[in-house]
């Protein structure tokens, strides 16, 4: 039975949470992003304290790519948080697994692929390096899933509800384009709309300029194979009102499939090859 | 100190042996497999191997991408797929998935690995975990600054390839899945569909911000002409133009250019020409900037209407031999020219200099006003001696 994994919620929600979830995933500010409740480092041991009272896992999450003059602070950090009371760190730098190994810690590593976990070989390649836990990418199907998890045997989860990150720029797209049309940005939140497809994505501004589906993926049609199958899934509330966000854990709790709901890729494969347009 | 590599893309054959005769150390190829850019035409395996041997004959080296980020299906004949290229003496292979770096070795495969930029390498943890793993050089992140840079080679010591010229991504590399999400072409396996030269229309809430401008995230390209000293200075490796799918034009333009300006640093004879920078503006038919190397890009470095190129018809023809019993030149053309045009002929290694036609010839050696049909010969008189392979382009320089 898979494990079910959510960001952090706000401080005076958590209790709401703990019935449905086996853990959380926390942002650290200025090191983390997607998250609706992105904490100070100040905050981190209080929530620790609470969420351990019901038992569950909180794996700190490292989520960006980090530039090399933020190396010696992000060092420090995690230098700091190692000693805290919690069941691992999640990453998507490569450095911050390097740094985790040369401090020789000890908890679970898991690795927030993003968009490149998309097979068994990178999986075992980063399982003899230490890593525990596998986040796979979105863009990949669940038969891809599944495949992965039986060619790996490795602690396998996917991402089954939520907006989905398309892609990050660390320039300030935002910024740079009302400064252009000389227009003050009153926001960090917009939205974008296709003018062919006239589809819309989001766009966030924050350390980094973020794109994300203004659909939400929700798959909880597969959950009932996956769930059996796989490790643990993530459910990610970012941008998601916590009401709405605390109806959907139910529906995962119950299994109740609701219709027609935007599946991402997980029932549609990408194509690259020149063969496939044909 | 070792010299600084120049190094090209290769879109195929034509175009690497080109690349060499302009003057690059080292070219980067696709195969058919396995590389980003699947829209390209890329390389048999075959064609590799002569490419390796032409590079070898003249003392050049030949990289291979295997770039993509691989899904579990494609997987299949990679094992084979790099056996061919060590027995074809591939001087590297540059990867991003990580796993193949155990695949090497538990296949005992002796290839060279280069970490791509897919991997977007930023900072110094990150490339000490990669030469841990055997990785001899990293393709920085092309947002790394020249602290970044300069602070990665010193602490850890490893080999540094960085862009110096040509197209930018919006998103870091490796982690934009835009195309994927817009059009179902996956990005992160060569068939990215430039999401980023798009135009969208921007809304708060329902509210569209401006009818006059669309917005768009199309950056600049890059050009680190003037920075191409502190690279070298700062112990770079290679310097890296993009654009496998570039002409050879463009190709021999860049590289006559960037050549010249690394051959007059390692002589002494260094001297930032504004001619240069020219060279390079007319050719990109895009606007290039530096980018991230002096400081982050701002509202400057991107465009915010999609597409701002002009196709330009610069290129007038390739020279084919020169006659010197006739002082002729034979040309096989590209764009229309006439009589009474001044032309600017360049080569590699050699001073570009301009030309007024003052005739031209037809194949069959009658006279014409102008060379109006791509790839016929003519022949135009020049008492100074051109070398086959020489190419020529409108004259824009004030000479």
């Amino acid at each position: 039975m898979s494990k079910i994994y959510v960001p952090l919620p706000k401080k005076e929600d958590l209790n709401l949470f703990f019935n449905y979830v086996d853990g959380f995933f926390i942002g650290i500010k200025d090191y983390s992003y997607g998250f609706n409740n992105i904490i100070d480092i100040n905050e981190l041991k209080d929530y620790i304290d609470l969420i351990k009272e019901s038992n569950k896992e909180i794996f700190i999450t490292f989520n960006r790519l980090y530039y090399n003059s933020e190396i010696e602070g992000l060092k420090a950090l995690i230098k700091s948080i190692i000693e805290l009371d919690i069941t691992g760190i999640s990453f998507s730098d490569i450095g911050v697994l390097n740094i985790l190994n040369d401090l020789e810690y000890k908890g679970d590593i898991l690795w927030y692929s993003n968009h490149i976990g998309t097979n068994s070989k990178t999986i075992n390649f980063l399982s003899k390096r230490n890593v525990d836990l596998f986040l796979l990418s979105n863009e990949i199907t669940k038969d891809e899933i599944i495949k992965i998890k039986k060619n790996s045997n490795k602690i396998i989860g996917c991402t089954l509800y939520g907006h989905l990150n398309m892609a990050t720029s660390s320039r300030k797209l935002l910024t740079n384009y009302f400064s252009y049309i000389n227009k003050s940005k009153e926001k960090d939140t917009y939205t974008i709309k296709d003018k062919i497809k006239d589809k819309e994505y989001i766009i966030t501004e924050g350390f980094n300029s973020d794109f994300y589906t203004k659909d939400i993926l929700n798959g909880i049609k597969y959950y009932n194979e996956l769930k059996n199958i796989i490790d643990f899934i993530y459910l990610d509330d970012y941008m998601i009102d916590t009401n709405e966000f605390l109806n959907v854990l139910d529906s995962f709790k119950n299994n109740t499939v609701t219709g027609d709901e935007y599946t991402g890729f997980l029932d549609k494969k990408t194509v690259y090859k020149v063969e496939d347009y044909e | 100190m070792n010299k600084i590599e120049l190094l090209a893309p290769a879109g195929d054959l034509e175009r690497l042996k080109w690349a060499f005769r302009y003057g690059a150390d080292a070219v980067y190829l696709g195969g058919e497999k396995f590389s980003l850019r699947s829209m390209a035409k890329n390389f048999t395996l075959d064609e590799i191997k002569e490419g390796v041997e032409f590079a070898h004959n003249l003392n050049k080296k030949v990289y291979v991408t295997v770039n993509i980020v691989f899904h579990e299906d494609d997987i299949e004949d990679l094992v084979d797929y790099l056996k061919k290229l060590e027995e074809y003496k591939v001087d590297a292979i540059i990867a991003s998935d990580m796993f193949i770096l155990d695949l090497l070795k538990e296949n005992n495969i002796n290839l060279e690995f280069h970490l791509s930029t897919q991997s977007s390498c930023l900072n110094k943890e990150s490339a000490s975990f990669f030469k841990k793993e055997g990785v001899k050089r990293v393709v920085l992140a092309r947002e790394c600054s020249k602290n970044d840079i300069v602070d990665i080679i010193k602490s850890t010591g490893i080999d540094t390839e960085v862009f110096i010229h040509g197209a930018m991504c919006m998103g870091y590399s490796g982690r934009c899945a835009l195309s994927n999400y817009m059009t179902n072409r996956d990005s992160n396996r060569g068939a990215c569909a430039q999401i980023c030269r798009w135009v969208f229309d921007l809304y708060d809430e329902k509210e569209k911000i401006n009818d006059k401008t669309d917005f768009s995230f199309s950056p600049k390209d890059l050009s680190m002409l003037k920075f191409i000293p502190d690279l070298i200075e700062i112990g770079v490796t290679s310097l890296k133009i993009e654009g496998r799918m570039k002409s050879i034009y463009y190709l021999a333009t860049l590289l006559s250019v960037y050549r010249k300006v690394i051959d007059d640093y390692y002589a002494g004879n260094y001297e930032y020409n504004k001619e240069d920078e020219l060279i390079l503006e007319r050719v990109a038919n895009r606007d290039s900037l530096p980018q991230y190397f002096d400081k982050k890009p701002g509202v400057n470095e991107q465009y915010y209407i999609g597409r701002e190129e002009n196709s330009n018809q610069d290129f007038l023809g390739v020279v084919l031999e020169y006659d010197s019993t006739n002082k002729e030149i034979v040309i096989e053309q590209r764009n229309f020219f006439k009589v009474g045009d001044t032309i600017n002929i360049f080569g590699p290694n050699k001073k570009s200099f301009n030309l007024e036609v003052k005739y031209i010839k037809n194949e069959d050696g009658e006279l014409v006003d102008a060379a109006r049909h791509a790839q016929e010969i003519i022949r135009i008189p020049s008492d100074i001696e051109v070398s086959k392979y020489d190419l020529i382009r409108v004259s824009f320089l004030n000479r």
